[in-house]
């Protein structure tokens, strides 16, 4: 689904204007992404839990050059979703 | 940090930006989870700008063996969301370690050697290149050039007496009446030598641009002119006791070159170490407070071999007001520097904004709140435009690289919460 399509379907259930709808979204991914950046983690009950998770460093080889690479450690999102979501996506069929 | 964040407070956060109720901003969350896990559910990707993409990914089957009985079983092929975070979103997280890149890896490098030090102590001081702006890069670089000088004037020394000491080896075999005009030749050639040595420092002082710098150096010179007239004034007193002659001059010169030697190291060290706190001062980065620490790890130690291989001298004493000297001429310009700040809060700026702004962390918020609390009703809602005083970091021990600062800064935030 497109963002606008998202929009559109919540701003038809909260019955709010489109520019605030936007407004809410932008302000909870700027909450996600704050509490993220101080190693938090942020849990939305009926969707899952975004976390910051310390990744250490690592080297990778390129196998067609055979070139050794050190990638250094970094901090990424990671975002789990609720037993919900996972069982219903499980249970699907491959399309 | 590592707090467990839940839906209210994150509705409380919302409606504080947002400026409308919590109940309102919490309702429109659950309803914005459960659009989204609906359509995730679905099997249907999602994109929200400001966050990321949520995809599900498609997983083979494979085979797998059962870890308790260790039978083979095969996991069905299935479904799994993966979630992809935007740029900005990735890059806001992994700030702390946004200074570093991948690097490649020549063919021959041994890794464990790479991992220990060397690869660190290159890797700040490219970083230092890289983030200062040329004028400090001048004095990096100078920096640099001076570890070499100080190392081979220690090797130097050190070899020079074994030629000198050589010497007097011949005048042992001669006549007692040669033994004085010998001592007396040896002694020229000596104070020649330990005049040599303060003269590489000399030429060292030249360098630095700055007059801070230049000052303790020259400072320290005066002072060892000072100190090698009374060395040669005790060898002086040696020669009338014609017992041992030899060995104690050898004795009493190797002791010599040897304390010009450690002052030089010393003195290049406590002004390699001044250079660098004037010049990094504001530790920015957690990068430059390890370096830092690197360089206040070495400094002990090189003085706690002068002292050692020094006890009983009368230069001992001059050598410590030295280091005294040098560190108040530190103290004395850090304070010059911290001048007060001031800042306009703009729209959609909070005290943590600034705080980020001026400290790099977050948390240090309370303290600009501390020191304008005349002018700040509620911490929580500041006028835009209000002008803010921001206070030194020294006034409240602020470092953004130390957790316990921070933690002492949350606590405070705390404090306040619950007086609120």
């Amino acid at each position: 689904m497109e963002y606008k399509d998202f929009v559109e379907l919540l701003r038809q259930r909260t019955g709010k204007e489109k520019g605030e709808t936007e407004a809410m979204i932008e302000s909870f991914c700027r909450v996600v992404t704050e509490r993220c950046a101080q190693m938090d983690s942020v849990t939305i009950q009926g969707l899952g839990t975004f976390e910051a998770r310390k990744k250490m460093e690592r080297i990778s080889v390129n196998p067609a050059t055979g070139q050794r690479m050190l990638i250094p450690p970094k901090i990424v999102v990671v975002f789990k979703p609720n037993t919900y979501i996972k069982n219903s996506l499980k249970g699907r069929a491959k399309q | 940090m590592n707090q467990k964040i839940t839906l209210p407070d994150v509705a409380e956060w919302v409606a504080r930006r947002q400026g409308c109720s919590k109940r309102e901003a919490e309702l429109f969350l659950r309803e914005m989870a459960s659009l989204t896990a609906e359509t995730l559910a679905s099997g249907e990707a999602l994109k929200i700008e400001g966050l990321g993409l949520f995809k599900p990914v498609w997983v083979e089957p494979r085979t797998t063996v059962n870890v308790q009985t260790g039978e083979p079983f095969l996991v069905p092929g299935h479904y799994k969301l993966v979630f992809t975070p935007e740029k900005r979103v990735r890059d806001a997280v992994n700030e702390p370690f946004s200074c570093f890149s991948a690097e490649v890896l020549s063919d021959d490098a041994d890794f464990s050697a790479l991992r220990v030090t060397e690869s660190v102590q290159s890797d700040e001081d490219v970083e230092d290149l890289d983030d200062e702006s040329g004028n400090d890069e001048a004095i990096v670089s100078f920096q640099t050039d001076e570890e070499l000088p100080h190392p081979d004037a220690a090797a130097d020394v050190p070899s020079d007496p074994v030629a000198v000491a050589e010497e007097p080896s011949e005048p042992a075999e001669a006549e007692s009446g040669d033994l004085a005009a010998s001592t007396v030749e040896t002694e020229l050639s000596q104070s020649d030598t330990v005049a040599d040595v303060p003269s590489e420092p000399a030429a060292v002082a030249e360098q630095p641009s700055e007059p801070t710098k230049a000052e303790p150096v020259q400072e320290a010179n005066d002072r060892l002119g000072a100190a090698v007239p009374s060395t040669t004034d005790e060898e002086a007193s040696d020669v009338s006791s014609p017992e041992n002659m030899n060995d104690l001059l050898r004795r009493e010169r190797m002791r010599g070159f040897w304390i010009g030697a450690v002052v030089a190291a010393t003195i290049t060290a406590f002004v390699l170490f001044s250079v660098y706190i004037v010049v990094h001062r504001p530790f920015a980065s957690v990068d430059e407070a390890k370096g830092v620490a690197a360089v206040q790890v070495t400094v002990p130690a090189t003085t706690a071999d002068t002292v050692a291989a020094l006890p009983s001298e009368s230069g001992d004493t001059t050598r410590l007001t030295d280091s005294v000297d040098n560190r108040v001429a530190v103290a004395a310009v850090q304070p010059a520097s911290a001048g007060v700040v001031k800042d306009t809060l703009g729209r959609g700026e909070f005290l943590t904004t600034l705080s980020l702004k001026h400290y790099g962390h977050k948390a240090f918020w309370v303290y600009i709140y501390d020191a304008n609390k005349n002018i700040i009703s509620n911490p929580d809602n500041v006028e835009a435009g209000t002008v803010l005083t921001i206070p030194p970091r020294e006034k409240y021990g602020i470092e953004a690289a130390d957790s316990v600062s921070i933690r002492k800064a949350l606590n405070i935030a705390d404090s306040l919460k619950v007086k609120r």
